[in-house]
């Protein structure tokens, strides 16, 4: 695990169309934390989530980026069957594979819906810092 | 950045950035705008993401960008990209993730004078009949057989289930079903999600709107299609909620594998395609196909939906309730298609994402209602401003694909329009406008202000001079819904 001493967070871009967010975070597993977290916060104030219910799922990895458009689109396949918002998560790889947890509570207030997170300009990148960061446009 | 230089004018609403521009372009790339829309354009990237359009395999006479273009992911919003059939390329990204969004707009007998005493009464009850905005499900639940049903027969399964008539088939795009559809390319995620939805709005750009019919520009038009001034109509806005949105993103992902099996350079990872005679390119088609007509069924189911709530709302206080179709219109699809290009009869692949097909007079594929006049088409603006109906054109056929805009398109992002103003303003603002708004939510209701979209009169008036498609009738709207 990254440098916990590092900052993480995310920041949202403008784009016409649609919806864009750069996240940035000590370290990869980190990033794609965050990234989720961007992604919800896209459709609802997360902060009054109730991590209640947690579900686990394992995505086999290719690439950095098809494995990060592989986790969001897990994510918001859950949230539109399950009825849930979510606002933890907790990812680790292990023998190539990328194993996420998730945990959200079902009927929470959502303003607006992401349909899919885009291979669009999509770049996973470390800085000279060791910061790790990516930039994803959503479809909404 | 594409500069103005860049440009070749080509006539007063079309500009041409030829092929020469960079060496991976294989056709040239056209964009149908007036001087301010290409201002716009060029202020962002959506003229970069239509010239990687031009460099698709197969791609052929040129790739095309409407006056609504606005900037997306993978191709522009507004976009037409034709490729040879069979061996061009079929792109689950240039077709966009809401497959088969669309638009139908039905009409009444009622006037707005009849109707203003009950408007608020019948704008309530639309917003509780119909299912709308984040997670709602629809009225019918379907099983694994059902939905497989849907995904082939598209609106006629909604039709014999009980929602509407035989003649809503005849004016629908395609009769309300795509052939080639495959539900066995549908991934088992895709039916999660697809199964409880039928029948519902869902949320963001998605809307139904009461308005009425505020001027006439062809009077001739007009009156073969049963329209006249101060005529109450309903346009519906919606797509293949999660379901097409899962079939984009399980095929965007695997297209990632095909382009490095078939070779193919892209400039963007979202333009992944593949040959459409390839297998890949097949299931794609297939699942694509299958999605559309869950689209046309859930217009369909809708249709009826306000089609009952008219009635329990104005039966008995207005003289004659019913709704009758003018058709329904697909925004993003891909169709095989046969076009004259360069003389030649070519059966063709046709990407519209965020375009309208626009079949001119005498087309075959048109109803006989319509074979005389040429399609209606069906441009939305924003929920402040109105709408257009105008009429497929021969010159479409011969310069566009059989191609015209599809709405007003964006300038402002949705954090912008957001920071703008509050959707509670909005509702206020638009009151006293004489329109009435109900919403699923307020900071997504924002988020779709008029002044986050472009003028459409502009938009429409670039088509209409350019002889895309020419102008029917405009819409004011009086009742919106929104998810």
């Amino acid at each position: 695990m990254g440098n916990v001493s590092n900052p993480a967070g995310f920041e949202e871009l403008n784009h016409v169309a649609d919806r864009a967010v750069h996240v940035w975070a000590p370290s990869l597993e980190a990033l794609f934390e965050q990234a989720a977290r961007a992604m919800f916060s896209l459709m609802t104030d997360i902060s009054a989530i109730h991590p209640e219910r947690r579900h686990e799922i394992t995505i086999e990895t290719e690439d950095l980026e098809t494995a990060l458009v592989d986790w969001l689109n897990a994510l918001l396949f859950w949230r539109e069957t399950q009825g849930e918002m979510y606002s933890d998560f907790r990812v680790r790889w292990e023998d190539g594979l990328l194993r996420g947890e998730f945990a959200g509570q079902p009927g929470y207030p959502t303003f607006a819906v992401v349909k899919a997170a885009t291979f669009h300009d999509l770049r996973i990148e470390q800085d000279e810092q060791g910061l790790w960061h990516a930039t994803i446009v959503f479809d909404t | 950045m594409v500069k103005k230089t860049d440009l070749r004018k080509i006539d007063e609403y079309l500009y041409e950035i030829p092929k020469e521009f960079r060496p991976d372009m294989r056709v040239p790339a056209r964009l149908y705008a007036d001087e301010a829309i290409l201002e716009d354009a060029l202020g962002d990237r959506s003229i970069e993401q239509l010239v990687n359009t031009a460099t698709l395999p197969g791609v052929v006479r040129y790739t095309l960008a409407m006056p609504d273009i606005h900037q997306g992911y993978g191709p522009p919003i507004g976009g037409v990209i034709a490729t040879r059939h069979p061996d061009g390329i079929i792109s689950p990204g240039a077709t966009g993730y809401d497959i088969n969004c669309g638009v139908r707009v039905l009409v009444s007998n009622i006037t707005a004078d009849e109707l203003r005493p009950h408007l608020e009464k019948l704008v309530n009850a639309l917003f509780q009949n119909i299912p709308s905005g984040v997670g709602k499900g629809g009225a019918i639940r379907l099983n694994t057989k059902e939905l497989d049903e849907v995904m082939v027969r598209g609106a006629a399964f909604a039709v014999e289930r009980g929602y509407g008539s035989r003649e809503d088939l005849e004016r629908t795009e395609e009769r309300g079903a795509l052939a080639g559809a495959d539900p066995a390319a549908v991934s088992r995620h895709a039916r999660e999600r697809g199964s409880p939805q039928l029948g519902t709005l869902g949320s963001g750009n998605h809307f139904i709107e009461v308005s009425v019919v505020e001027e006439v520009y062809d009077p001739e038009v007009a009156d073969a299609w049963g329209l006249f001034p101060g005529q109450i109509a309903v346009w519906i806005h919606s797509g293949s909620r999660g379901l097409g949105h899962q079939v984009c993103s399980d095929y965007v992902r695997d297209f990632q594998k095909a382009v490095q099996k078939y070779n193919i350079s892209l400039p963007d990872r979202e333009l992944v395609c593949a040959p459409f005679n390839s297998p890949e390119g097949q299931a794609y088609f297939g699942a694509m196909a299958s999605a559309a007509n869950y689209a046309w069924a859930n217009r369909q189911v809708m249709a009826e939906l306000v089609r009952r709530t008219f009635e329990q709302v104005l039966a008995g206080k207005v003289s004659d309730w019913h709704l009758r179709q003018i058709y329904d219109v697909a925004h993003n699809i891909v169709k095989i298609e046969e076009h004259d290009v360069d003389g030649k009869r070519m059966k063709l692949i046709v990407h519209r994402k965020g375009a309208t097909r626009a079949f001119g007079p005498g087309h075959p594929v048109l109803p006989p209602a319509y074979r005389d006049t040429g399609q209606p088409v069906l441009i939305p603006g924003d929920m402040g401003t109105g709408s257009y109906l105008l009429v497929g054109t021969e010159k479409a056929m011969r310069d566009a694909f059989g191609t015209t805009c599809h709405g007003a398109g964006r300038v402002w992002s949705r954090a912008q329009a957001k920071k703008s103003i509050r959707g509670e303003e909005l509702i206020q603002q638009l009151r006293q406008k004489g329109i009435i708004v109900r919403a699923g939510s307020m900071a997504g209701l924002a988020e779709e202000a008029p002044d986050a979209y472009k003028d459409v009169d502009r938009v429409v008036n670039v088509v209409h001079k350019a002889g895309l498609a020419r102008k029917v009738a405009r819409f004011r709207p009086l009742g919106v819904i929104k998810g």
